[in-house]
């Protein structure tokens, strides 16, 4: 997800690449939305430094299993 | 015949054990009152008025000689249109399923229909579970009881109404990041995101796989304690199940005195939060004191860090269950489902294993928080129920009291904590710890008992033909 916030043509362009045709109608409610996910991945970009050693799924079990790599 | 309607679960198994309630005079109370109500309220999308009289008489033989198989045995309750039910519709409130028939049920409804339950009907449903309140759907969407100009919430909106009106005893839901809590709050009841893998989700549309939740809506809190008696159970078929010693949900009438309970002050000072919802929330704590609960405030992460986690989630894993028909029959969704899931086209992978990994981060915070404290509570939704349509949808910055622990797994119960000035519910949540379900339904339930507000109910009457 581009960490940019996007324009309504940069949008439609980006999901005709993922092969969604977009109706000029819902261009600037899902603007808004795409422009929600930019932000919250950017986020992420700025807590690595914080992120765990580990990803093993979620499972609030599994994960405690001793072996479960 | 409506104060049968007005029964809760506990009061009415036990009549039904004593062969003083009928099956069947229950059922055909609620399949009248849905006659009459439903028109205003549109909670259900289908009423199966035949099979549940034959389940309801089939009930009652079996009490009558002897096989009496627990508390939902002749109990009617109905299931969310995202919960599979073989050879019976099962649209999500979608164009795209209109037709859908499933060739199996929910493992949920199996073991809902084993216990005895009658099947009234489908709900409404914001479109597979998170389109908003939508009106370019082919039903419309349901209505707050409380006040038919005002929206239910979502995404288990016709679970909701059907509750709090009376038109059904207990109804089944689905929490992504709110969705059982939410119309629970703004509807009245008691409805229960139970810890993450506690109930199977195999059969029951997906939304996002490690965010679903499948859970009870009911009166009480003492109500979703029987139903979950039911429902939990490790379901090898569904990924997520865990295979752990279930919860001992009889044991919720115990006191709370000594319980320690943590206020997220601190998350309700980050955003808009209405007056009356927080005065209630006041108001509740005292209760839970008297009650001999030790109350201090705690400190989470703010909301915004659970808003991006979840957000980044949600619509990576919603985005890869509707690809392909966003892709091909874009006009079989709503537009609101629309403008929700098409951007999760663009969250890369490293964007989801980032959300992920700050995930484990976020519980594990939560986990040491809840060292200290047994419980944590908060708001549920920090306002009164909008007018129907006019609540907007979710976006990044817009508080939210219950997305974070879709997150972390954890068990929550919202539970009615008051009325506003215009007469709409308001609302407590109440989380615990992973698989310690039934110490936060003992607190909910000790605050029903506590308090007044499980004696009131919305007043709603059936409209009459427009006069000529």
């Amino acid at each position: 997800m581009t960490h940019q916030l996007m324009e309504k043509e940069e949008l439609a362009a980006q999901l005709a690449l993922q092969g969604l045709k977009i109706g000029e109608d819902d261009l600037d409610g899902m603007l808004n939305m795409a422009r929600d996910l930019a932000d919250s991945a950017r986020s992420m970009h700025i807590k690595r430094e914080y992120a765990l050693e580990s990803l093993n799924g979620f499972s609030l079990v599994k994960k405690e299993s001793p072996g479960n790599e | 015949m409506s104060e049968l309607c007005f029964l809760t679960i506990a009061e009415a198994s036990q009549q039904i054990a004593a062969h003083k309630l009928s099956p069947v005079d229950l059922t055909n109370a609620f399949l009248d009152r849905i006659v009459s109500l439903n028109p205003q309220l549109n909670a259900y999308l289908l009423v199966l008025s035949d099979s549940a009289r034959t389940d309801a008489k089939k009930a009652e033989s079996e009490i009558a000689a002897g096989r009496y198989r627990g508390p939902l045995h002749g109990i009617p309750i109905a299931l969310k249109d995202i919960y599979c039910t073989k050879g019976v519709p099962t649209t999500a409130h979608s164009a795209l399923l209109k037709d859908h028939v499933p060739a199996a049920d929910a493992f949920t409804r199996t073991l809902l229909a084993e216990a005895g339950a009658i099947l009234l009907g489908k709900t409404a449903t914001w479109e597979f579970a998170i389109g908003g309140t939508s009106f370019d759907l082919p039903w419309p969407p349901a209505r707050n009881p409380w006040n038919t100009a005002h929206d239910p919430g979502g995404s288990s909106s016709g679970s909701g109404a059907a509750v709090a009106s009376g038109l059904a005893m207990a109804a089944m839901g689905s929490d992504t990041g709110g969705s059982i809590r939410g119309p629970s709050a703004l509807c009245g009841l008691a409805g229960l995101k139970p810890t993450y893998g506690l109930v199977s989700r195999r059969g029951i549309l997906p939304l996002s796989f490690s965010l679903d939740h499948a859970g009870p809506m009911c009166w009480t809190a003492q109500d979703c304690a029987l139903m979950m008696g039911v429902l939990a159970r490790h379901d090898p078929l569904d990924a997520g199940s865990a295979d752990v010693a279930i919860p001992d949900f009889a044991s919720i009438t115990q006191p709370v005195r000594g319980l320690r309970i943590g206020y997220a002050r601190s998350m309700t000072e980050e955003a808009g939060v209405d007056g009356e919802v927080l005065e209630a929330m006041e108001a509740g704590l005292k209760v839970l004191e008297v009650l001999g609960a030790v109350v201090c405030d705690v400190e989470l992460a703010p909301s915004l860090a659970y808003a991006d986690v979840a957000s980044l989630i949600s619509r990576s894993e919603s985005y890869a269950i509707h690809e392909h028909d966003l892709a091909h029959t874009p006009h079989l969704f709503g537009k609101i489902f629309r403008q929700r899931i098409a951007p999760g086209a663009l969250v890369r992978a490293s964007d989801y294993i980032n959300a992920m990994r700050e995930r484990t981060r976020l519980i594990a915070q939560l986990a040491d928080v809840m060292k200290n404290v047994d419980l944590v509570v908060t708001p549920s939704w920090p306002s009164p129920a909008s007018i129907l349509g006019e609540g907007g949808i979710m976006s990044r910055r817009k508080a939210s009291f219950m997305r974070p622990f879709n997150v972390t797994g954890s068990p929550a119960l919202s539970v009615c904590n008051g009325f506003s000035s215009r007469g709409l519910p308001l609302a407590m949540q109440i989380v615990g710890r992973p698989f310690e379900d039934h110490i936060v339904l003992r607190a909910g339930h000790a605050f029903e008992i506590a308090t007044e507000f499980r004696k009131r109910r919305p007043i709603i009457e059936a409209k009459t033909s427009a006069a000529a």
